[in-house]
């Protein structure tokens, strides 16, 4: 197998994040010396430093699994604490200090509600999900795609042992909206009247093994073209 | 019953002989005081916890992250409040009234001891992850074989692009959005779409070199 083979392939942007997925893999592994350090990739969540060396710490991130991770997990409590409302009080017995202390807290009581509705109306089971997993790798719709209302086909790679794979499109709040269950690699929805126009839904694969251990894909955005 | 009774009165013989007394009643007493406290101490970092998870979970759901990877930092964040307020008067009116920033700080701090573990861990062991690649690849061994090649091509042409502009691309190949790229970096949009576009040429180039055409819709 030399040059020759892979020289006139002709790519396309699905089947180069295919190829970007499957690099990623390849460069998973234990041995992280070269990694930055989790301090590191803090100071890249909160924009701490020099430009060019939060350029360096996100060019590794994104060519290395594990660091994607951890990339995410940082910016996701990051996120938590801007939409906490850091400063504020948590708990419901809060003596407002500020003028705008009622409003912050009236705030917070919306976001606890609706992450209270969103975990309870959440995704059957997807507590015992390996979430992030690079397991299923998606190959189109590409991601945060603007497709037309009339069909969407699904498309991912075949995972050894899997028996069956379920499509699944959420809304925002974690809503299934449409799901779909099949043994092949592709599943094409036809009736997409649940979803809005212009809204963005996320859609994701969870692959089941004969002895019903499950594998899922990361997360794609995907919304209908207003026609 | 009467064993447990019997035992327990041999024990307590026994520390009657070294010097030693227990106050039963006052142990009982103790327990009963203590039992509410705990429990309320208990529901507060519950509460505090479970408030704070929640938001991490619907962001690290968008960030497609691993729900184990929050419920362990959240697990570490859980025992860190305990210990810091066990035994204290008042404990769970603290917890409940914990500022935000406590609990959030509680949290990055404990997600980087997370991550120090973790790679200590792995460091540790050794995973051949290379094994699922050739599983997920069609075509059989040949088709394996020049899909690794491939990737590995590609995976080349983006290591030359400028390193300005290589982290986008790397970024877009992932799969995020534009604004996501934009908002993490600090950019406005119009510099975001300008590197991307520019990373993305540098990326055809060389690829277009290697002899692989690449039509993409961007």
């Amino acid at each position: 197998m030399g040059d020759g083979d892979v020289t006139n392939a002709r790519l396309d942007d699905n089947r180069l994040r295919g190829l970007y997925d499957q690099i990623l893999v390849m460069r998973d592994g234990p041995g992280r010396t070269s990694c930055p350090s989790p301090e590191a990739l803090l100071g890249l969540v909160r924009r701490d430093g020099p430009e060019e060396q939060r350029l360096a710490t996100l060019d590794h991130a994104m060519a290395c699994g594990d660091c994607a991770r951890e990339l995410e997990l940082l910016r996701a409590i990051e996120d938590a604490g801007a939409r906490g409302g850091v400063g504020e009080r948590v708990g419901a017995a809060s003596t407002p200090r500020r003028w705008y202390a009622p409003l912050a807290l009236a705030a917070s009581v919306l976001i606890a509600v609706g992450v209270a509705v969103v975990q309870r109306s959440g995704r059957p089971g997807e507590e015992d999900l390996p979430r992030g997993s690079s397991a299923v790798t998606l190959l189109a719709p590409p991601n945060d795609v603007r497709t037309g209302a009339g069909a969407v086909s699904f498309v991912w790679r075949p995972v050894a042992g899997a028996v069956r794979y379920a499509l699944e499109v959420l809304d925002t709040t974690g809503v299934v909206r449409l799901s779909a269950a099949t043994p092949d690699t592709t599943v094409t929805l036809t009736d997409l009247r649940k979803l809005t126009p212009g809204v963005e839904y996320r859609w994701w694969v969870r692959a089941t093994d004969a002895a019903g251990a499950q594998r899922v894909s990361t997360m794609r955005a995907l919304r209908l073209r207003s026609e | 019953m009467r064993k447990m009774a019997g035992d327990s009165g041999v024990f307590e013989n026994f520390l009657t002989l070294i010097g030693v007394g227990i106050d039963y009643d006052a142990a009982q007493r103790d327990a009963h005081c203590m039992r509410p406290q705990t429990d309320q101490l208990s529901a507060a970092l519950d509460a505090v916890v479970t408030r704070f998870a929640g938001m991490v979970r619907q962001v690290a759901w968008r960030h497609r992250l691993s729900d184990a990877d929050v419920d362990e930092v959240m697990q570490e964040v859980r025992v860190r409040l305990w210990r810091a307020h066990e035994g204290i008067d008042g404990a769970s009116e603290q917890i409940a009234n914990a500022p935000a920033s406590y609990v959030y700080r509680t949290a990055v701090s404990a997600a980087l001891d997370f991550l120090r573990r973790r790679r200590a861990r792995r460091a540790e062991s050794m995973v051949e992850l290379d094994e699922d690649l050739g599983a997920t690849a069609t075509g059989g061994p040949d088709g394996t074989l020049a899909a690794k090649e491939l990737a590995a091509k590609v995976g080349q042409a983006i290591d030359m692009i400028p390193a300005s502009r290589r982290p986008v691309v790397r970024m877009y190949l992932a799969g995020y959005p534009r604004e996501e790229i934009a908002t993490l970096m600090g950019w406005s949009e119009g510099k975001t779409r300008n590197l991307l576009y520019r990373g993305l040429a540098d990326l055809r180039e060389r690829l277009t070199e290697m002899g692989i055409g690449w039509e993409t819709a961007t």
